[in-house]
């Protein structure tokens, strides 16, 4: 209900994600939706201590993690299969908001990530 | 904004109001429901001295560092502590243990209850924690740097104290002539180095220390380490003894210092309450930081008196969830372990002034006492 209020932000994540703001020292922001789900793996856990210890917890909007995008993907990536496993359920992946820019009258343009990466398309297909 | 806020608060109101009868009926008050959803716990009414009372507290840290107390007997009158605990809930806990113990004490002389006994009881809990923080140093090393806010009030006969040390905080809803509004007032002041006056009053308290405030995250800290400028406990930042390797770097000062850098000096105001003076809410800061005070005095002016304080928690926790850019349908099914980065521990209790009983004397019979169970 809020998410509409704010012209040209982003709106809130989609249900059942939080929004993070990724992003190392001196590399452009990018947004990303988490399946909330993944706050509770000690991997996305050690990631929010590091963002408290840069940030601390009175920091404005989504929370801001200071980790390079590749990284952050591929700790997602990892969370994401040790969750999950191999078998892939749909609506519990990372969610990259910033893909497509401009948000239209919907919010059912977000790709997901997975598979993207190269390297990792041998680890699914195992 | 606020419009919008207020008219999801009144949707919700329904949900939560079983019953439509006036918000002082009695009623409502034998039946005060008390519960827990989560990490949220509750006391929707209950009467006291004062008039009535309506409690609240959500879990935002780990390890509860919050706590609170109601006490309403005579001969003191209704008491209310909010304490908001650092480092650790070790301070707030023994706050919440001797603070009142000490105030009854300490008000049990023929001065009875004045600024100058509530005074006393703050720095008699205050002594007693450091006294604690002594005994346990050589074992438990990491108690020399938990510290607590403390915020209370004590509404004797007609007279409403308002005692504070750190940055919690007290605000009347004052009935604006007759014409059905609600203005807010503050009546504690804050002691956080955020504020422009309490940065003034640090340098000029330490003029030899040009570090005594430094700003971190975009937040003016004493020390470049703690937001509160008085407290209870910190005991490292009290006496230099306890500034050793043995506390977390994060606490470590690299000089030692000769006299307190932090004070356990309340604020005190007195106030003569009056037949306007509808209620106050006793908040940690962690409402404060989603919630201005005119909105909050709105909030609990336009509902029943039954649950105000858990829709003040719920209307701050919806304004945490839109500022992180997520539902709070989600924010609340985050896990206590990450919770604390979408929020704090928050606590409020809002006390309905009914003053026509305090001016008349006439004093409800039961002894009324109230602590949140959350993590005990």
């Amino acid at each position: 209900m809020y998410g509409k209020q704010q012209q040209g932000k982003a709106a809130a994540a989609p249900k059942g994600c939080v929004t993070v703001r990724v992003g190392a020292e001196g590399e452009e922001q990018r947004r990303f939706a988490v399946p909330l789900g993944h706050l509770k793996h000690p991997l996305f856990g050690a990631l929010l201590e590091e963002a408290e210890r840069e940030y601390g917890f009175k920091q404005q909007g989504a929370i801001a993690i200071p980790c390079r995008v590749d990284r952050f993907v591929h700790v997602e990536h990892i969370i994401d299969q040790d969750l999950h496993g191999a078998a892939h359920h749909s609506g519990h992946h990372l969610i990259d908001l910033d893909d497509g820019a401009v948000h239209h009258h919907h919010h059912h343009h977000h790709s997901q990530i997975h598979l993207h990466l190269p390297r990792f398309a041998g680890c699914f297909r195992a | 904004m606020l419009g919008a806020l207020l008219r999801f608060i009144s949707a919700c109101g329904g949900v939560w109001s079983t019953s439509p009868a006036p918000a002082s009926s009695s009623a409502a008050a034998d039946h005060a429901a008390e519960g827990r959803d989560g990490l949220l716990w509750w006391r929707d009414l209950a009467r006291c001295h004062a008039g009535e009372l309506s409690v609240a507290i959500v879990q935002g840290n780990n390890v509860l560092e919050d706590q609170c107390r109601v006490e309403s007997a005579p001969p003191l009158g209704t008491c209310l502590g909010v304490f908001d605990g650092h480092a650790g809930p070790d301070a707030a806990r023994f706050a919440c243990d001797h603070l009142f113990p000490n105030l009854r004490e300490a008000a049990s002389g023929p001065q009875g209850v004045t600024a100058d006994t509530i005074r006393e009881a703050f720095l008699a809990t205050e002594e007693g924690f450091l006294a604690l923080v002594s005994r346990m140093w050589e074992t438990q090393p990491d108690i020399a740097t938990a510290g607590t806010c403390c915020l209370v009030g004590v509404v004797h006969q007609r007279t409403l104290f308002v005692a504070s040390l750190g940055d919690s905080r007290a605000v009347l809803g004052k009935k604006v002539g007759r014409t059905g509004q609600i203005a807010a007032e503050q009546l504690s002041s804050e002691h956080n180095a955020n504020e422009e006056g309490v940065r003034q009053e640090l340098m000029a308290q330490h003029p030899d220390d040009p570090q005594i405030v430094a700003l971190k995250h975009g937040v003016w800290r004493v020390k470049g380490i703690i937001q509160v400028s008085r407290s209870l406990g910190d005991a490292y930042l009290k006496h230099t003894r306890y500034n050793t390797e043995q506390i977390k770097p994060k606490f470590r000062l690299s000089e030692s210092f000769s006299k307190p850098i932090l004070s356990a000096d309340p604020s005190i105001i007195s106030h003569c309450l009056q037949p306007s003076d509808c209620f106050i809410i006793f908040a940690s800061d962690g409402l404060w930081e989603h919630l201005s005070n005119q909105q909050a005095v709105e909030i609990v002016h336009s509902h029943q008196r039954a649950g105000s304080a858990r829709r003040l928690i719920k209307a701050a926790l919806h304004e945490a969830a839109r500022k992180r850019e997520m539902r709070y349908s989600d924010l609340m099914k985050i896990d206590k372990k990450v919770r604390r980065h979408f929020h704090d521990d928050i606590t409020v209790i809002v006390l309905f002034i009914n003053y026509d009983q305090l001016a008349e004397g006439r004093s409800q019979g039961q002894s009324l006492s109230i602590r949140c169970d959350l993590d005990h």
